[in-house]
């Protein structure tokens, strides 16, 4: 027997030179279904239309989320910090007694 | 009644556009215009249980249903061919791979091949190329459908690499592991069944 890679590569050559079938003409039976199917789903297309600009919509809405909540911590007064820091030793306190 | 699509002339981009605004004619050449290319990949990677008429449906579906998705940066045919490719690709994922080829499974035609292969280390005559093109579709049945895909790609329709990577999204690196352990399933398939009949 011949060495396999061989004797692959030559099947492989071979069927690569079968003849091909000719594409034919699109059947009617397929196109009136597949037209049928697109003209049923306007709505589909339009939110699809509407994706990208939905998507962009939310990556704003995120950053300026981000945003806000960067200007409320910088904002908040030191002050409510020290008064939380008390209330916790004396809370701490209390415990280890 | 058929449209006339100047294959030539043919504007994808105006097609397009006014496929998204609705006009059934330019949907209607739009199909005519990319059925030769869908015809040729389905026909390439069809499933054994699947109807041809069906996967083309399903495909073009896919192509309408995702439209609005195609920016223009690829050409069309890249487009719709990756779309084509996913669809047989996740056709195929359904069946269950065939158990290994046996020499009673083989035609009279086939079984000259087979024989032809064995004997000597000459090409194949052209009279032999049907029936090597059948008994390479029935060692490809028993490989998994990347395998077969990649295989098919490679081999026999005579894509490059980039074009498959193009076809399929997968990386260039990822093309050729693949089509490097498919030609090993294949080839421990053929030595099997040639080694099944020798004297």
């Amino acid at each position: 027997m011949k060495a396999n890679h061989s004797c692959l590569d030559r099947l492989l050559k071979a069927a690569a030179g079968a003849p091909r079938r000719e594409p034919g003409e699109l059947p009617f039976a397929v196109e009136a279904r597949v037209l049928a199917h697109w003209r049923q789903a306007p709505a589909e297309r339009q939110w699809l239309m509407l994706a990208p600009l939905l998507r962009r919509a939310l990556a704003c809405a995120c950053l300026l989320m981000a945003l806000a909540m960067a200007v409320s911590f910088l904002q908040t007064p030191r002050a409510s910090f020290e008064e939380w820091a008390t209330l916790n030793a004396d809370v701490n306190l209390a415990l280890s007694r | 009644m058929q449209p006339q699509v100047d294959h030539e002339n043919w504007d994808a981009r105006a097609c397009i556009r006014m496929v998204r605004q609705g006009d059934e004619e330019a949907a209607r050449a739009l199909m005519h215009q990319l059925y030769p290319l869908v015809i040729k990949l389905v026909r390439a990677h069809l499933p054994r249980r699947t109807s041809e008429e069906d996967l083309v449906q399903t495909v073009f579906m896919k192509v309408f249903s995702r439209l609005e998705q195609f920016s223009g940066t690829v050409p069309l045919e890249h487009w719709v061919s990756r779309i084509a490719v996913n669809a047989c690709l996740t056709q195929l994922q359904h069946e269950r791979v065939r158990p290994e080829l046996r020499w009673a499974d083989l035609s009279e035609e086939e079984e000259h091949v087979a024989q032809a292969l064995a004997a000597t280390n000459a090409d194949l005559p052209a009279s032999h190329h049907v029936a090597s093109r059948e008994l390479v579709d029935k060692l490809l049945a028993r490989l998994n459908p990347e395998d077969r895909l990649v295989i098919t790609l490679l081999y026999l329709e005579g894509r490059s690499v980039e074009e498959v990577r193009e076809a399929t999204g997968w990386s260039r690196p990822l093309v050729k592991v693949r089509a490097f352990r498919a030609r090993q399933k294949l080839r421990k398939q053929l030595q099997t069944l040639l080694q099944e009949h020798r004297p």
